[in-house]
């Protein structure tokens, strides 16, 4: 049993309490929920040697939502309970997505608990929106709801007449990698022992400021916390390895508005890594300027196509390369990435055409994920999509060329 | 008004009326006729709130359903703001849309999905586009501009025991259809019904005003229903629990209540 899945075992008692208030007659609480089935089958399965590696995800997922707001409106209560059952790993767990408490006063919000934060302007490229993300599950072909983790965390916001400001104070999550057990690629070889720091207890910082001016809506950003993705460094004196998440500082900006009837969206960050700051330590990522561009317009009735470009900086390159021998691949100093997404409703609404592709434009690799969902009713949709990654196997997407599936998904609101 | 006669004096309109009705002054009504109507349509009160039910049902009968809570303020000059938030169906509950309505450019569109709680700049090219899957479009649901059709009126009448006007109205740039046809009441000014015809110039969706009723002395429509006659489709909307002028502010209609529905208005 890991950390979390005892931190949230422990809070079921509480989860099932604060469920009891909100489905409670008299509370006249509005509840619904979903339940989700979810497949992935694999496409090259010559390697296979079970079923589990064949089909890596076959869940049932139960979430009950409910709200609760009090009469004066001032306080509003939100719980969405998720029961999982994975089949494949024959695994059932239980945990809260989303339970926070919301009080409003005058042009004060706060929201406490945990909760679900995006910022930024990208579409499934991040710069400033820095809180964790799940690509187990995007990857995994899980509905977009399931690409975001929730956030532990105390968000104070200000609305000052037309400025909006955010800050959050965040317990640190890491990003959920895609998993040694589902997912078949060169996972890092770590010499024993392996010691790891926690950072469970760690807080993060961020803050995030906007305000239109005619028409454009302009936001900065700033965030103190750490890197999402762990750092895995020899031990020094003895033979092992120390895995950490290193510390990193955010500063950004974003601008977003219309153009020729599309929309046009500007975003830059500078991602300042501050236990490697002279770039010098091959096993912590070095600071890095991002930059990102996007256009999305209608192409005709009920389509959107949607293009952006991508660029990812490495400062301190030189000093990166000269200390890189030691570590095994070796990262370029510009990471260019292109995405192109382009969706079509049809039958009135009903089936939605969706492909999105990733292009490392320096890495030679690709990504495309095509979906085709189908709403029966206003209850009942099911998608099925495919995920396929080609190119360059060190590349970001080329690293998972044997990981390419089909998978089917169904939901039930009710 | 200074608008409106901006807009009789528009040399194309006036060309426009020649071409198609026997008198000039009568195209020169029509056009003041579409105004009116659209305004009563459009632009009642200073601002309104209402509960929407839209019952998307196909040829075989099933029926999807879409609720949701409507908030319009209007501005200086025919601007005006949207608030709109979706009851259901449950998977999209939660869901909002923001839009800022200009004369003469493009809205601003937002939208809040609230699956990832993200709020998203949206495209506002679409006016053709339906709204939510219903065979009515973006257009039918705020309003067009009296500019992007020639008006012509092509006789008086009475409808179901009310007085109407006739109007043909023509789109100035190509779009999906050639002219409607509207019947516009001419004591309320709300169209009671408009018939599509499309690029080969065969009936293609039609508009009925289904209940007209006088809310805070305001003749409001709170049933309508489109069909469309090609694909047997057909979109019918209720309006409930309608208020006007009950003092909607404008920071309502910001990035901060698309995120936190505003509780007093929404529920």
């Amino acid at each position: 049993m890991t950390r979390m899945d005892f931190v949230y075992s422990k809070s079921l008692p509480i989860l099932a309490m604060s469920l009891l208030i909100l489905i409670n007659p008299e509370v006249s609480a509005e509840v619904n929920g979903i339940l989700q089935s979810h497949t992935t089958a694999r496409a090259h399965t010559e390697s296979c040697d079970s079923s589990d590696c064949e089909i890596p995800f076959s869940e049932l997922r139960a979430q009950l939502k409910a709200d609760y707001t009090t009469n004066e409106n001032a306080h509003s209560f939100t719980a969405n309970l998720e029961l999982v059952q994975d089949f494949v790993f024959d695994e059932t767990s239980a945990r809260a997505r989303e339970l926070y408490w919301d009080w409003t006063k005058g042009a004060i919000h706060l929201r406490s608990g945990r909760q679900m934060i995006t910022w930024g302007t990208g579409d499934m490229l991040f710069i400033n929106d820095v809180f964790a993300k799940d690509w187990n599950a995007f990857f995994g072909g899980m509905p977009m709801d399931f690409l975001k983790r929730p956030t532990d965390a105390i968000k104070f916001d200000f609305y000052p007449g037309n400025t909006t400001i955010e800050t959050v104070i965040a317990r640190f999550d890491e990003d959920h990698l895609p998993e040694m057990r589902r997912f078949e690629m060169q996972f890092p070889l770590l010499a024993p022992p392996i010691t790891s720091e926690s950072n469970d207890d760690d807080l993060e910082y961020a803050g995030k400021l906007s305000r239109s001016f005619s028409g454009w809506d302009v936001s900065g950003y700033v965030s103190r916390g750490y890197w999402r993705r762990a750092a895995y460094q020899p031990a020094i004196a003895a033979p092992g390895t120390n895995v950490f998440y290193p510390r990193m500082n955010t500063y950004g900006a974003s601008v977003t508005g219309q153009i020729k009837n599309g929309v046009l969206n500007l975003e830059a960050g500078y991602y300042d890594s501050r236990d490697d700051v002279s770039g010098s330590n091959p096993f912590i990522q070095n600071s890095q300027i991002r930059l990102l561009s996007g256009y999305n317009r209608q192409l005709w009735k009920d389509s959107t196509l949607g293009v952006q470009f991508y660029i990812e900086h490495m400062e301190n390159y030189s000093a990166y390369r000269a200390a890189a021998s030691s570590a095994s691949a070796i990262s370029a100093e510009l990471n260019r990435v292109a995405t192109l997404r382009f969706t079509q409703f049809l039958m009135h609404q009903t089936l939605t055409v969706n492909v999105f592709s990733y292009w490392g434009l320096s890495e030679s690799d690709r990504f495309l994920q095509s979906t085709l969902r189908y709403a029966f009713n206003d209850n009942l949709w099911g998608e099925i999509g495919t995920n396929v990654f080609s190119g360059n196997s060190q590349g970001m997407f080329g690293a998972f060329d044997r990981n390419d599936n089909l998978y089917l998904t169904l939901r039930l609101a009710y | 008004m200074i608008f409106l006669i901006k807009k009789l004096i528009n040399p194309g309109l006036f060309l426009a009326g020649l071409a198609v009705v026997p008198s000039m002054s009568l195209a020169m009504d029509a056009t003041e006729i579409v105004q009116r109507s659209l305004d009563a349509t459009y632009y009642a009160g200073t601002d309104m709130r209402t509960k929407v039910t839209m019952q998307l049902v196909n040829p075989k009968g099933d029926i999807r359903e879409r609720e949701m809570t409507m908030l319009r303020l209007n501005g200086a000059e025919g601007e005006q703001r949207y608030y709109t938030y979706f009851h259901r169906p449950t998977d999209v509950k939660g869901t909002a849309f923001l839009v800022q309505k200009f004369t003469g450019k493009e809205d601003d569109r937002w939208i809040f999905v609230p699956a990832i709680k993200l709020v998203k700049r949206i495209a506002s090219d679409d006016k053709r586009s339906s709204f939510v899957g219903s065979d009515f479009t973006y257009e039918d649901v705020s309003g067009r501009e009296v500019a992007d059709e020639t008006h012509a009126l092509l006789g008086e009448e009475t409808f179901e025991g009310r007085p109407v006007y006739r109007i043909e109205s023509k789109p100035v740039k190509p779009i999906d259809y050639s002219r409607r046809v509207s019947l516009i009441d001419k004591e309320r000014w709300l169209p009671l019904s408009e018939e599509y015809f499309d690029l080969r110039n065969r009936p293609s969706r039609v508009f009925s005003a289904v209940k007209v009723e006088s809310i805070a002395d305001i003749w409001t429509i709170t049933a309508r229903t489109m069909k469309n006659l090609q694909t047997g489709y057909r979109t019918d909307v209720t309006y409930q629990d309608i208020n006007y002028n009950s003092g909607l502010e404008v920071d309502i209609f910001t990035e901060r209540y698309l995120r936190n529905p505003p509780q007093q208005w929404v529920k």
